[in-house]
C-alpha cells in the first residue's frame, strides 16, 4: 500500500530516529560494553553507530530485524577503531568496571573472588584482537546462535567455529598465563615472608 | 574428531546427546591443549554472562542522539532570490530520505487565484533531489507556517519521468488537512521512471490565499 501522508506536527525525522534507538539503546549499549569492557567506550562506540543509523535511517527502519543492522555496524566500527587506536590506546580508567561493579551480586567472599576472575579476564581480554572480542562477546557472552552470528558478520558457519575456538584458545592460554603469574608471585611474596 | 568438532560438542551443545561422540570429545580434551584453553574460557565467558554490566553513564541515550543529528545537520539553505513575505507560509524546505536534507527553498508569490507556471517556479532557486532510477523514494517536504491553517487544501501536480508510488497514472491529488502551526512534514512516495527526471509541485490554498512550491526531482 502506497503510503501518500500528510502529518501536521507528527513524526520528524528526529522523532523517528530516538524511537528506533530508544528501542535498541540497551542492546548497543550491552553490546558495546561487552566489547569493551568500558563504560565511556561503550558510549562513544553506541554513538558512532547511532550516527551511521541516523544517516540511513529510511533502510534501517525497513528492516525485519534492525538490531542485526545495528550489530554488524557496531562490529565494523568498533573492528576499525581498534585497527586504528588500539596500539597507541591509553588504557582507560573504568576497564575495572565489571570488577568494580556491585549491584545484586553475591556476597563478599564470592564477590572478591568474582572481581578477582573479572579483572584477570579484563587483562587477558585486551590481548585478544577485536575480531576475537566481538565474536566472543556476541556468541559465548551474550548468547548469539550461530545462525544470528552468520547474519551479522556475514562469515559462513565453519569459519566462525573455526575463529571461535581459536579466540578462545588464545584467551584460555592467556587466563592461564595469568593464573600462573599470580601464583608464582604469591609464592614468591609468601617465601620471602 | 577436530578441535571444532569438539568445541561445537562441548561448548555449543550441538550433539550433546550422542554419547560416543561426547566420550570421544573428552577423549581429544585430555590430549588436546588448545582445547583445554578453549574450555577455560568458555567457562569464564559464560560467567559472565550472568554478570550485571555498569549502567550507562546518566544522558547516554540522548548524547548519541544529539550528536548522530547534529553531525547530519543539513547546511542552512541559500537565501531565496524573490522577496520573501512575512507571515502565511514561512517556508519550505525539502529533504530527501531520512538526511532530511534541506536542498534549498522554493517560494511562488502569494497571489489570490495566480497560479505560476513552472517556468516561472524554476526562476526562483528551486529545491532538488536525486533519486535512483524505479526504487519508491520517501521525499520529505515541511510546509512551516506561524499559525495553524484550518481546513487548508494540498494540491500535488507531478510532471515529467516521475510517479506517486501507487499511484502511477494520476498526476494529481487534492486533500484537504489542517495544519498545524510550525513545520507540517508531507511525506511523498516518488518514484523515478526516466533519467530526465520530473517536477513536484506542491500547493498549499487556504482561504484566498495560495502558496506554490516547487520541487526538482532529478534521477
Amino acid at each position: 500500500m502506497a503510503r501518500l501522508t500528510v502529518i501536521p506536527g507528527g513524526r520528524s525525522t528526529v522523532e523517528r530516529f530516538e524511537a528506533l534507538i530508544g528501542r535498541h539503546y540497551q542492546l548497543l549499549y550491552r553490546t558495546a560494553y561487552r566489547f569493551t569492557r568500558s563504560v565511556h567506550d561503550a558510549e562513544d562506540l553506541v554513538q558512532e553507530v547511532c550516527a551511521r543509523a541516523y544517516a540511513r535511517l529510511d533502510e534501517v527502519e525497513q528492516l525485519d530485524q534492525p538490531h542485526s543492522w545495528l550489530l554488524c555496524v557496531m562490529r565494523r566500527i568498533f573492528i576499525d577503531q581498534l585497527r586504528r587506536f588500539d596500539r597507541s590506546h591509553v588504557e582507560s580508567l573504568d576497564v575495572h568496571d565489571a570488577a568494580t561493579f556491585a549491584a545484586d551480586g553475591p556476597e563478599p567472599p564470592e564477590q572478591t573472588e568474582a572481581a578477582l576472575w573479572s579483572r584477570r579476564l579484563d587483562r587477558a581480554w585486551r590481548h585478544l584482537d577485536e575480531d576475537q572480542r566481538s565474536l566472543l562477546a556476541m556468541h559465548d557472552i551474550e548468547g548469539y546462535t550461530l545462525a544470528e552470528l552468520m547474519e551479522i558478520t556475514g562469515l559462513k558457519e565453519g569459519t566462525l567455529k573455526s575463529r571461535l575456538h581459536r579466540a578462545r584458545a588464545r584467551l584460555g592460554k592467556l587466563l592461564r598465563h595469568e593464573e600462573g603469574t599470580r601464583r608464582s608471585m604469591t609464592t614468591g611474596a609468601g617465601g620471602r615472608k | 574428531m577436530k578441535c571444532d568438532d569438539v568445541q561445537s560438542l562441548l561448548i555449543d551443545g550441538c550433539g550433546a546427546g550422542n554419547a560416543a561422540a561426547r566420550r570421544e570429545a573428552m577423549e581429544h580434551l585430555v590430549e588436546c591443549e588448545s582445547c583445554r584453553d578453549a574450555q577455560l574460557a568458555a567457562g569464564m565467558l559464560r560467567a559472565e554472562r550472568g554478570r550485571p554490566i555498569p549502567p550507562p553513564p546518566h544522558g547516554a541515550l540522548e548524547r548519541a542522539i544529539a550528536a548522530a543529528t547534529r553531525a547530519a545537520r543539513p547546511v542552512p539553505p541559500p537565501p531565496a532570490r524573490a522577496p520573501l513575505r512575512n507571515g502565511f507560509w514561512a517556508g519550505l524546505a525539502v529533504g530527501s530520505g531520512a538526511m532530511a536534507a534541506a536542498a534549498a527553498i522554493a517560494w511562488a508569490l502569494l497571489v489570490p487565484g495566480y497560479t505560476p507556471t513552472i517556468p516561472e517556479l524554476e526562476a526562483a532557486t528551486t529545491p532538488q533531489v536525486t533519486l535512483a532510477l524505479y526504487e519508491p523514494h520517501d521525499v520529505n517536504i515541511a510546509v512551516d507556517t506561524p499559525s495553524p491553517l484550518a481546513d487548508a487544501e494540498i494540491r500535488v501536480v507531478l510532471t515529467g519521468a516521475i510517479e506517486l508510488d501507487g499511484f502511477a497514472n494520476q498526476r494529481e491529488l487534492r486533500w484537504r488537512t489542517n495544519l498545524d502551526a510550525g513545520a507540517n512534514q508531507l511525506t511523498l512516495p516518488i518514484i523515478a521512471t526516466g533519467t530526465g527526471g520530473g517536477q513536484l509541485l506542491v500547493e498549499v490554498h487556504h482561504g484566498q490565499k495560495r502558496r506554490t512550491f516547487v520541487v526538482d526531482v532529478r534521477a
